[in-house]
């Protein structure tokens, strides 16, 4: 009977689990860049009270035996890297990515990032840098008095400076994937860090590899689709209620055996 | 008086031993591929020296606890490394323990290139663990309805799909594995299943019917407390008589 009562319990808590990871999505419904997270549950291990096959006193074979679970809990909760929708911004610093690819970011600590967040940024000293400030890998620069940045579906990033009639090739974009893009660590401020579940860096050229070309003045939404939370949403609620119900019904016997006796 | 008391109590342990599968159930609710159990009970009927039944010395057993493998709804997730199976049949998976099978096709990638479950353990192909490492980048993994994967268009393997002509010595294991108890039972092919790419099966776990199943217990367990509560009474009686 207390066995119930922790099964129930387990129920429970993979249930907030689920809707810690669904309120996470909800938060994110407007991050660029951002990749939904999804939770996935296993049962526990059963006890086995009797073994299915054995023969009874009588000489009958029993067919299946008596298992009882112990309920469930959390076995993965996963990223799925669904590609987001472009929005359009016009922003000669925004790229998106249509493909696998990510973007490469130099973190201050000398790792290497990975991003979908493709909303750059111009620093004082002219490089090509994430809203946190880090800047790109290969390290591109914008020289100064530049009119006009264009970057080309292969990553060609050319700049237009006044005084000049002819734009000048600046550098190139690098994008990277992975064999595992669901190893992938997310780490925060739309970043994901390399694991050795994710496999090692495939770095090349857009458009090279799968790993999909850039598109200037665009930007990559979030892949949250609100529909889906909410439905996730519903059925998390109310698979927790009845988990609730199952703990009150275990509950209410175990009171029920205690005032056998008066 | 006191067989009474005990009939009584076999009937109350059954009921709590339903209780607790049931709420294994309910807990498993939004696990995938998940299969419900149900119990079996049985009456034993007591017998008198000459062979006859009497109604003296019945009780009630839990006998058996059976999985119902009936399929459940499959939801769409557009995820490339989720497979459903529609129809009967299991993935097979290579444990430590040996093969197991599965209803849960959310699959992932391991670091070895290998199509695996959220634990690791491969998932098998006709011919043995399935390596998706294609040309090197991101796989392109297509998966057909009869289960051949195309990693980057190349054919690599089937994926393998087995059924048990009698599933009942398929029991479960948990981390929604099924495993074989009997070396007996043969695995045959299923025909008519098919794999559908960017989908899971959902668990089979009705609520609806778990809550009546719940009430149902909730009440027969108070009917037989009540019961309890009553022989004992008539026992503090009898006793109450004989202090003359």
């Amino acid at each position: 009977m207390i066995r119930a009562l922790w099964t129930a319990g387990t129920g429970m808590n993979v249930h907030q689990s689920n809707l810690d990871v669904v309120a996470n999505n909800i938060a994110n419904v407007n991050t660029n860049g951002y990749k939904k997270s999804r939770a996935d549950f296993q049962d526990l291990m059963y006890q086995t009270l009797r073994l299915q096959g054995v023969t009874s006193e009588g000489g009958n074979q029993i067919p299946t035996g008596i298992q009882i679970g112990h309920g469930a809990m959390l076995s993965a909760v996963q990223k799925v890297f669904l590609q987001g929708d472009y929005q359009m911004t016009g922003n000669e610093l925004d790229v998106a990515i249509e493909g696998n690819g990510f973007l490469q970011i130099t973190l201050p600590s000398g790792d290497k990032a990975y991003t979908r967040a493709g909303a750059l940024k111009r620093n004082s000293e002219g490089r090509i840098v994430t809203s946190d400030g880090y800047p790109l890998e290969p390290n591109i620069t914008i020289p100064q008095n530049t009119i006009n940045v264009s970057i080309e579906a292969d990553g060609t990033v050319s700049a237009l400076v006044q005084g000049q009639t002819a734009p000048q090739q600046i550098g190139t974009i690098e994008l990277a994937t992975f064999q595992n893009l669901a190893g992938l660590k997310a780490m925060g401020k739309s970043l994901f860090l390399e694991t050795e579940a994710s496999g090692s860096p495939v770095t090349g050229r857009p458009g090279e590899n799968g790993l999909g070309t850039t598109l200037q003045g665009y930007i990559e939404m979030s892949n949250v689709n609100v529909m889906q939370e909410m439905i996730n949403l519903i059925v998390g609620q109310r698979a927790y209620e009845v988990n609730t119900k199952a703990i009150q019904a275990a509950d209410e016997m175990l009171q029920m055996a205690t005032s056998i006796r008066r | 008086m006191l067989n009474g008391l005990f009939s009584n109590f076999s009937g109350q342990f059954v009921n709590s031993r339903r209780m607790e599968i049931i709420s294994n159930n309910i807990a498993n609710v939004s696990t995938p591929g998940f299969k419900v159990s149900r119990p079996v009970f049985n009456a034993f009927t007591g017998e008198d020296e000459s062979g006859n039944e009497m109604l003296q010395n019945t009780h009630v057993s839990m006998y058996d606890s059976y999985v119902n493998f009936a399929s459940a709804p499959l939801l769409e997730t557009g995820s490339k490394l989720d497979f459903a199976i529609e129809g009967e049949g299991f993935f097979v998976v290579s444990t430590p323990e040996g093969p197991m099978y599965t209803r849960n096709g959310k699959f992932t990638i391991s670091q070895d290139k290998k199509l695996v479950t959220t634990e690791g353990y491969p998932v098998l192909g006709r011919g043995g663990e399935i390596d998706v490492s294609g040309q090197g980048g991101n796989p392109e993994i297509s998966v057909e309805n009869d289960g051949s994967i195309f990693v980057d268009k190349a054919f690599i393997d089937v994926i393998k799909i087995v059924d048990f002509q009698d599933k009942k010595y398929i029991r479960n294991y948990g981390k929604n594995l099924f495993i074989n108890t009997r070396e007996g039972t043969a695995e045959i092919i299923p025909e008519n299943s098919t794999i559908r790419q960017g989908y899971y099966e959902a668990s089979n776990v009705d609520i609806m019917r778990e809550m009546i199943e719940m009430i149902h217990t909730v009440r027969a367990y108070e009917a037989y407390t009540k019961i309890g509560e009553s022989l004992d009474d008539v026992l503090g009686k009898l006793i109450d008589v004989s202090r003359l």
